[in-house]
């Protein structure tokens, strides 16, 4: 019945349906494409390793959005990973801010990689900050829309934090980027990375990407170390 | 109306029947009297003296310091009060006669005030005063220390005659001799002598001097002007004892202040607040800001901030906000764009400082800091912070990208940290493997904590690189000074 009806529409009907790409779901394989296709004019900022611009949905980093950094061990070559962009946005003049540092960031080592010391604010104090503290300014930062990137150590994390920060993170237009120890499963973050440390390449593994179904690994050589 | 007669009743003799002439006069007269000012001035020579001799100044007060307070006070007898250094103050009170009720009442109010401040002071008591309508005229007379009184500019002239030609302020010696000379011993003979021919032999500047204490030519004064005070203050009906509803109090304080800032074009980079409990000490919370300000929204966000963090120790009775020091204030203004690169200085207002009170409000001042790039050999003085909000010293490199050639870690320790040995391998976490060195640093011998130092990169199995060093002189130990990132 319906075939006497419109027996030219179907197709054509169908054609459109494939030519939109979110209004269909195409199972595994496509999915990373569309997906790909659907963020690509999502605001983001070059990572300025290409490897990992071409495995992230947004070809860098998400602009607006809160990004994990998980690493079992502080300290082993994952501030490598924002050195491109912290260059970038520090040459720029953008407003940098770091919150709870596990140390004071030292100027040389700033200046040799490229990083002008002058945009970067540190929020640090000894005896540390209490830990709500902490959350607080990471979370007023994030808020702040003179703020382009934030730097955080935040300590133990638990899912209502995440979802207020990355809520901050994009009402601020803000880019946050929260160093931490413990994968947290369902993040309501944008984007989780798992770094690890091999000699002289990091491990990148993509835990969560909003809108990525598959989760790749990439390895960034160190050679700037 | 039938032959009636109305009869005006006759009230006092109308105006127009006056003579016109009279009338002119009385007029013209009225009008002078109203016009002509009163200028009262005083002397008191205790001052100057005083200071001359630091010694006995126990109070560390110049006589400026003395002079102003003075004038504060008479600021209630006055509002044009004027300061002639280095020991008199002239004041005009025809439009406070009426008010006061006389000369007379002015006189005793001025000597309680100026008694009550010597004694204060521990100076000697007494001073020398007079009024006449005009300033200089007045200054002349009480420097003199003829206490007269001259209410009409006319009798001017003869109050001044009797005073000597060396009490006019004249600077040169030269000239004081030729009045000397010229047999010119008192005002009054002056007064003889035609005025062309004064000027020809003293110069224009002396005839001025005469005129302006004869109210001839009018005497330009700059009045002395209290310095501006905020304060102001919400009872409560009943005690708080929540900060959320100290917060409204809070709001419409600043909303007051944000009045009084903008009718008078100011601004305030100190907000003080007083929280005055009933039986309790108040507690005062005081917010500093890094540029002045006068908006509302910006000073309330301060304030909220600096409350959440506040534990109330009893209920609070009044909130008092007081403020004592002000500043201009200059509107937010953009610079070209064509200089922009030149004016770009991160120490003007840039727009993240908002942020960076709100949290210095909230954390502390010092929790705020900046980093700085020091051209310094020594690897502890390479790097300065310093708290956000304060002055930076001169020698601290310019923000341009210089170039550094040895590698540096992104972390320093900020003592050094001494290095165990297990197995005869150094360890920090795990053992630890050289990468690259040494470099040697060898600086400050000239300060007495001498600097003699191989520095190493080395690497421990966690995949952490560190910046370590080995002490070529003393005890000879190794060190953790910094890890890379």
């Amino acid at each position: 019945m319906p075939k006497s009806n419109t027996p030219h529409d179907t197709p054509k009907a169908l054609q459109t349906l494939l030519d939109t790409p979110h209004l269909l779901w195409r199972g595994k394989d496509g999915a990373h494409a569309i997906n790909k296709q659907l963020h690509a004019h999502l605001p983001s900022i070059p990572s300025g390793y290409d490897t990992l611009d071409a495995c992230l949905p947004w070809h860098g980093w998400p602009a607006n959005a809160l990004v994990e950094v998980i690493n079992s061990h502080w300290g082993s070559g994952e501030l490598q990973l924002v050195l491109p962009l912290l260059r970038q946005l520090s040459q720029a003049r953008k407003w940098i801010l770091w919150v709870s540092p596990p140390y004071l960031p030292y100027a040389p080592g700033l200046l040799r990689a490229g990083i002008n010391p002058a945009q970067i604010t540190v929020v640090h104090s000894e005896p540390p900050l209490s830990h709500l503290d902490t959350l607080w300014s990471i979370e007023k930062a994030l808020q702040s829309e003179s703020s382009s990137l934030v730097l955080a150590w935040p300590g133990r994390l638990q899912i209502k934090h995440l979802r207020r920060l990355q809520l901050a993170a994009s009402n601020g237009k803000t880019l946050g980027i929260l160093f931490h120890q413990r994968h947290i499963r369902h993040s309501p973050a944008v984007l989780q990375l798992r770094a690890k440390t091999q000699q002289d390449t990091l491990d990148i593994s993509v835990l969560k990407a909003r809108g990525c179904y598959h989760t790749p690994s990439i390895q960034i050589r160190l050679d700037q170390r | 109306m039938n032959g009636q007669l109305l009869q005006l009743p006759l009230g006092p003799k109308p105006l127009h029947t006056l003579d016109k002439r009279k009338r002119v006069q009385e007029r013209t007269l009225a009008r002078q009297q109203k016009a002509a000012p009163l200028w009262y001035a005083i002397c008191l020579p205790q001052i100057a003296a005083d200071s001359s001799s630091s010694e006995l100044n126990q109070l560390g007060l110049s006589e400026t310091d003395r002079l102003q307070q003075i004038a504060e006070q008479l600021t209630s007898l006055s509002s044009r009060v004027s300061i002639e250094a280095p020991d008199c103050l002239v004041f005009e009170v025809r439009s406070a006669l009426k008010y006061f009720g006389g000369i007379e009442k002015i006189r005793n109010k001025l000597e309680k005030i100026i008694q009550q401040q010597l004694n204060e002071w521990q100076l000697p008591l007494g001073f020398h005063q007079a009024a006449t309508p005009t300033p200089a005229a007045s200054l002349l007379l009480a420097k003199a220390g003829h206490n007269l009184l001259v209410y009409q500019q006319e009798n001017l002239r003869s109050a001044l005659g009797r005073l000597s030609v060396q009490t006019l302020p004249i600077d040169s010696n030269k000239q004081r001799k030729q009045l000397h000379n010229s047999g010119l011993r008192t005002l009054r003979d002056i007064w003889r002598l035609p005025t062309s021919a004064l000027g020809q032999r003293f110069g224009l500047d002396f005839i001025k001097q005469l005129d302006r204490c004869l109210g001839i030519v009018a005497e330009p004064r700059q009045h002395y002007e209290t310095a501006p005070v905020f304060s102001s203050e919400i009872d409560f009906d009943f005690a708080l004892e929540n900060t959320t509803l100290l917060l409204y109090g809070v709001q419409e304080l600043i909303d007051r202040l944000a009045h009084f800032l903008q009718r008078r074009e100011l601004a305030t980079r100190h907000l003080r607040f007083e929280l005055i409990h009933a039986q309790e000490k108040n507690k005062v919370l005081e917010i500093e800001l890094r540029h002045a300000s006068r908006s509302p929204k910006h000073l309330l966000m301060l304030a909220k901030t600096r409350l959440e963090s506040l534990l109330l120790c009893a209920p609070v009775q009044t909130l008092r906000i007081h403020i004592e020091r002000f500043e201009a204030f200059v509107p937010d203004e953009k610079p070209l764009a064509l200089f922009g690169d030149i004016l770009a200085d991160s120490t003007s207002a840039s727009p993240i400082a908002p942020l960076l009170e709100q949290l210095q409000a909230k954390l502390g001042n010092s929790a705020v800091k900046k980093i700085y790039y020091r051209n310094e050999y020594a690897p502890e003085h390479a790097s300065r912070h310093y708290i956000y909000g304060t002055k930076i010293p001169h020698d601290i490199a310019s923000p341009s990208l210089a170039y550094l050639e040895n590698n540096r870690p992104f972390w320093l320790l900020p003592d050094p940290m001494e290095l165990t040995e297990q197995e005869g391998k150094l360890h920090y976490r795990s053992s630890l493997a050289l990468v690259s060195g040494p470099e040697r640093i060898e600086t400050r011998w000239w300060s007495g904590e001498d600097i003699t130092r191989d520095y190493y990169i080395a690497r421990n199995r966690l995949g952490m690189l560190l910046w370590i060093y080995h002490e070529r002189t003393g005890r000879r130990g190794w060190y953790l000074h910094g890890i890379f990132d």
